[in-house]
């Protein structure tokens, strides 16, 4: 394990040391100033930023797995093929258009608005990241239930027709024996996704505002102007980007830590 | 062997590699030259110690790779189909490397000068202005020696004493680079929509008052929304243009809750009717526009009574180019009398030219001003980013 591990802890320990090194050496001569760092710290905007790109990722994983629950509480009793031919769908679709389908349908100028003319509310563009989270939901919700699918044993099934023969009723099955089953891989899959939400480009870039931003947006932003300057910027804000996702990773996952939960129990 | 074994033996021999390949990016190895003639060739001539001739025969059989903003469907058929083929009886090849930011041919050049890769660089010319440059420049990272000032077409037709050419976004040119393009910031009204537009910011503003939700631009940093903002800014001064944008926040599109974040969303949205003005750096765009279907036939352009935003593009070499002399060719053709001129053809690009005895072709488009007006002069490349930073503040927050 520890192995197979080394490949990627080694590409990933080179790029948090290149990161560091391009922020603190802007331009080409290599000499070393905080000014990146002054900048990115000094600026309100950076604290704010932060917290809507946590937003962003918790919210659109909550989603997500509800969506993932529902979507594996209906496809379960399918044939496997067809539920995974069903879920392949949304998951084959690529981010980019992904968004564009959100902007499509939910823009301003969007098929469901002119449809409906007037009054409707356009998430895309929200400063709370609503066409954000709404895109990442029914993108990824497919992607839990599959995870979940995968992990469906005969076992569950057993237990809950066990269950319903000793008197539970079906929600009582469902809250107390299905959901319990599936709560690990739901965490982890739901922490994958919130992980990825945190350092994803091209769904903010499209379907989000122009204030706030995600971590990445604004580091994208950062080189536009004065692009020496401005990759210090972004490389300080990517560090931010993966302390935050560390932090977040680790709260979430926090259940799969606990006694009870255990991989080894 | 065993599997547990065997994978183990593969993943240590992976992360050798990998740290190996770490290691190599994190250095700073002098790479060897793979144009090291090609390099001689263009120092003798811009130091003066060998004719053009040498240069021109030094690049046959070589390959630009020209980085630039990719678009623009027009600009970009003018380049394989007007200016490629005259690059072929030369023995060049274009190789058009489009990008949608100029930033990223910038950082391109950037990442590889940090690497210490002094030649064989992979971009040999850039379509560039305003900050890009002037960051490229304070990097040294653009060939020198004065090259553009000396090209046989620049020696004929630039008028290197005229100011909008010798000083890109104020920042001294210093033959770093070699004018290609003139630009407008012109404006687009449906005719049939609007009977007169807006043509100074207090009209502007009062038809917003009356038109709540018609009017919008482009969020900066956007390259159109960006201009936008410098507009009011060279009209009112910095204080006062924030204010004007303050006042106009409420009247514009989704009150100011949301803008564009393109001028491609932009002339989107102005086509289909849901606001009343588009505006573009790109002087023939309504004329683009209307023969893509985008915009009405009833779209017309107009500039403010004032003059507009003026200003002219470049092309410029990196200093570790791979094939310098090439690129030295390619950006003398690009200042070819014959050339220019079908670049101003309404036809093919109605883009105004950078040489100074070249004569405007006759405007036969509706779609195309014949006259820009007063030039207003871009403001400096320093003072761009901390606007765009303003108004993200005071204005789009």
């Amino acid at each position: 394990m520890l192995a197979v591990a080394a490949v990627p802890a080694v590409l990933v320990a080179g790029a948090i040391f290149d990161a560091a090194r391009t922020s603190v050496t802007p331009g080409i001569s290599g000499s070393v100033t905080l000014e990146a760092w002054r900048t990115f710290a000094g600026d309100p905007a950076t604290v704010r930023d932060a917290g809507f790109t946590v937003w962003i990722a918790v919210a659109s994983a909550l989603c997500a797995a509800a969506g993932g629950v529902v979507l594996f509480s209906a496809l379960r009793r399918m044939p496997r093929r067809v539920a995974f031919a069903v879920l392949l769908i949304p998951i084959a679709v690529p981010y980019v258009t992904a968004a564009v389908l959100t902007m499509q349908w939910l823009g301003a100028d969007g098929l469901l608005t002119r449809l409906v003319q007037h009054g409707v509310y356009d998430p895309v563009g929200s400063s709370f990241g609503i066409g954000i989270i709404i895109t990442y939901a029914w993108k990824e919700a497919a992607f839990i239930a599959a995870i979940l699918l995968v992990g469906l044993t005969r076992d569950l099934e057993d237990r809950e027709t066990i269950s319903r023969t000793l008197g539970l009723s079906r929600s009582q099955v469902y809250w107390h024996v299905t959901l319990p089953s599936i709560a690990r891989p739901l965490i982890v899959a739901t922490t994958l996704v919130a992980a990825f939400a945190i350092g994803a480009l091209e769904i903010p870039a499209l379907v989000g505002g122009i204030s706030p931003q995600t971590l990445p947006q604004t580091a994208a932003a950062a080189t536009a102007g004065d692009v020496l300057a401005g990759q210090s910027v972004a490389a300080a804000n990517s560090l931010l980007t993966l302390v935050v996702s560390i932090a977040l990773t680790l709260a979430l996952a926090a259940p799969l830590l606990t006694r009870r939960m255990r991989w080894s129990s | 062997m065993k599997p547990h074994r065997t994978l183990t033996v593969i993943a240590l021999t992976a992360s050798i590699v990998a740290s190996v390949l770490l290691v190599a990016g994190c250095g700073s190895s002098q790479t060897s030259s793979t144009s090291t003639g090609t390099s001689d060739v263009v120092t003798s001539w811009t130091a003066g110690d060998a004719p053009w001739s040498t240069v021109v025969q030094s690049a046959k059989g070589q390959t630009v790779n020209w980085w630039l903003y990719g678009g623009d469907d027009r600009i970009n058929a003018y380049i394989d189909d007007v200016v490629g083929p005259r690059a072929k009886q030369l023995g060049i090849t274009i190789n058009r490397v489009p990008v949608d930011d100029t930033a990223t041919a910038v950082s391109k050049v950037v990442v590889e000068a940090r690497a210490g890769k002094s030649s064989g660089g992979a971009v040999d010319l850039i379509w560039i202005n305003g900050e890009n440059f002037a960051s490229g420049k304070q990097a040294q990272l653009w060939l020198g020696d004065s090259w553009a000032t000396k090209l046989p077409n620049a020696v004929l037709h630039v008028d290197w004493s005229d100011p909008s050419i010798n000083r890109d976004l104020g920042v001294a040119v210093d033959g770093q680079e070699s004018p290609w393009s003139r630009a407008a910031l012109v404006w687009a009204y449906d005719s049939a929509r609007t009977t007169e537009p807006p043509r100074t910011l207090d009209a502007l503003l009062t038809y917003a008052k009356r038109h709540p939700g018609r009017v919008t631009y482009p969020a900066p940093p956007d390259f159109t929304g960006s201009a936008f903002v410098r507009y009011v800014v060279t009209q009112l001064g910095e204080d006062r243009a924030f204010a004007y944008l303050k006042e106009l926040k409420p009247y514009t599109w989704r009150q100011g809750s949301a803008y564009p974040k393109s001028e491609a969303e932009l002339n989107q949205m102005f086509g289909n009717g849901t606001v009343d003005f588009a505006f573009s750096y790109d002087p023939s765009f309504v004329e683009s526009a209307v023969r893509s279907g985008t915009f009405a036939k009833s779209a017309r352009p107009f500039v403010p009574m004032s003059g507009t935003l003026t200003n002219v593009s470049y092309v410029t070499i990196p200093s570790n180019a791979a094939h310098p002399a090439a690129a030295l060719v390619l950006a003398n053709l690009l200042l070819d009398s014959d050339l220019q001129a079908k670049k101003a053809d309404p036809a093919v690009l109605g883009v105004p030219t950078v040489l100074r005895d070249l004569a405007t072709p006759a405007q036969h488009s509706q779609y195309l001003l014949a006259n820009f007006g007063a030039p207003v002069p871009e403001l400096a490349a320093a003072k761009v980013a901390p606007i765009e930073q303003r108004w993200k503040r005071e204005v789009g927050s």
